[in-house]
């Protein structure tokens, strides 16, 4: 199969019913065109009341995920292997002030072999999830196979990095294009894909020192959002917008990530990370009926619950 | 220029990036009224900006990215089904019908840079600002996708070599 980048172009293309879900969206804020001759779904809500209750719904449901996350265990001392007890806990906090969902918590328990259940809560509900990682699969930079295999060695990890560049990073005459951006880049996709469970605590340790080694990264000693103390590397892009990365100086555990930009940011903090001998019982259930509800292929298998 | 009017003029185009991004039009829905919902809130600012589509479209991209639900925790597969080469019309649309199921499998950020791309028409540069990131990660994940789909499959062999530092922009 010979595909093309206008292969891509061509599959963007109007669906069915898109003229009619046009004119719900704007008969719902006021600028109707025209008469709407069907409602294939059900109005969505009363604008007006949404949006004189938002604020007493975000003030709720964040005290709630507040009150969740107070008990949580801080997280371990020392780096845990990649996946050593039964299951591996993390919690990650988002927040996005310029998004609609503009705090969230994802909370994930990882088995050895790549089971995952997981909760995503936002300020309308929680969401249950459980997914299969191919353990093996090396095709992505992303994926658990090439995270497992990154070289501990910080110069032997930057060449195996860049040997797994495609060739969008080379210009005509050869030469690797903009280097520190794309080795911040991929690091930076490595949690921005989830993937990070599976970075070893060696890895860890040579990302940072391969990044602190790179020209146009910037260390700077600060304490995170959680009051930890922290090496944050930032990768500048302009006028005073960056990209950073924060890591437990003694430990290199992964603690979060920030970007700051003109008129946007988010912030992503792992606020848990630790080892875990059960899954709740209350995600593992609600997680199987979500798993069979989207009709996906994974395998279920329950986990150890309590 | 009123809220109402913003909306009339640029409701078809964020509905559209919606489907591209999503591949879903009942989500896209969602996400063009959930995004209106919250310029209306703050439409004093945003009409106060020099291109508030730009901006607007920058809260629909976060709020795509945002969302990850349960049909968007399906794992891209490691080695996708080849089907076989049909050379008629119907193969044609069966074809499309595959790339959109195998974009809709790919991470949402290489999603979205493919939809702000190749549908909306946007530069990198201009991606990486509506994504809140670097040019440099907008390459890596569009090379990723596209290596994904099967599009841009070859590795550049030849150039594992150390990088020269002194290169750096």
């Amino acid at each position: 199969m010979n595909r093309t980048e206008d292969d891509v172009r061509a599959v963007y293309v109007d669906p069915p019913g898109i003229d009619e879900a046009e004119r719900r969206i704007l008969a719902s804020i006021g600028a109707e065109l025209g008469p709407i001759t069907e409602r294939r779904r059900a109005p969505r809500r009363a604008w007006i009341a949404v949006a004189a209750s938002a604020a007493a719904v975000v003030a709720v449901v964040t005290a709630t995920v507040v009150v969740t996350h107070q008990g949580a265990p801080a997280r371990p001392a020392a780096p845990a292997p990649i996946v050593p007890g039964p299951y591996r806990h993390v919690v990650i906090h988002t927040k996005q002030p310029d998004a609609v969902n503009s705090d969230m918590v994802d909370e994930v328990w990882t088995s050895a072999d790549g089971h995952r259940w997981g909760t995503q809560t936002d300020q309308r509900r929680t969401h249950y999830w459980y997914g299969k990682d191919d353990l093996t699969s090396t095709r992505y930079t992303w994926s658990p196979g090439f995270l497992r295999s990154l070289p501990t060695d910080p110069q032997k990890l930057r060449q195996f990095l860049v040997a797994h560049a495609d060739s969008s990073n080379y210009a005509a005459d050869g030469h690797f294009v903009d280097p520190g951006g794309y080795v911040f880049g991929t690091v930076e996709s490595f949690w921005k894909d989830e993937g990070y469970q599976y970075l070893s605590p060696a890895a860890l340790a040579a990302i940072v020192h391969m990044l602190e080694a790179t020209p146009r990264i910037e260390t700077h000693q600060v304490r995170d959002p959680k009051g930890r103390s922290a090496v944050r590397l930032d990768w500048p892009i302009y006028d005073g917008t960056r990209h950073s990365l924060l890591f437990d100086p003694k430990t290199f555990a992964y603690l979060g990530s920030a970007y700051v930009g003109s008129g946007t940011s988010d912030q992503t903090v792992v606020e848990v990370d630790e080892t875990t001998g059960i899954v709740p019982a209350k995600v593992a259930e609600e997680a199987r009926k979500a798993n069979r509800a989207a009709g996906t292929d994974y395998p279920w298998r329950p986990p150890k619950t309590g | 220029m009123t809220f109402e009017a913003f909306a009339k003029a640029r409701v078809p185009l964020l509905l559209r990036t919606a489907v591209a991004l999503s591949g879903d039009l009942g989500l896209a829905e969602d996400l063009v009224q959930d995004v209106l919902l919250k310029a209306h809130q703050r439409w004093d600012r945003i009409n106060g900006l020099d291109a508030p589509e730009s901006y607007v479209r920058r809260m629909l991209v976060n709020e795509f990215l945002s969302w990850r639900r349960k049909w968007g925790r399906i794992v891209p597969q490691d080695d996708l089904n080849v089907v076989d080469q049909h050379p008629d019309h119907a193969a044609v649309h069966a074809d499309r019908q595959l790339l959109r199921d195998e974009i809709d499998r790919l991470p949402k950020r290489q999603r979205a840079v493919l939809a702000l791309r190749y549908y909306v028409g946007l530069t990198d540069a201009e991606i990486a600002e509506t994504m809140g990131c670097g040019v440099s990660s907008v390459r890596a994940y569009a090379s990723r996708a596209l290596a994904t789909l099967r599009i841009e499959p070859a590795l550049r062999a030849e150039y594992l070599v150390p990088v020269e530092e002194g290169r750096s922009a």
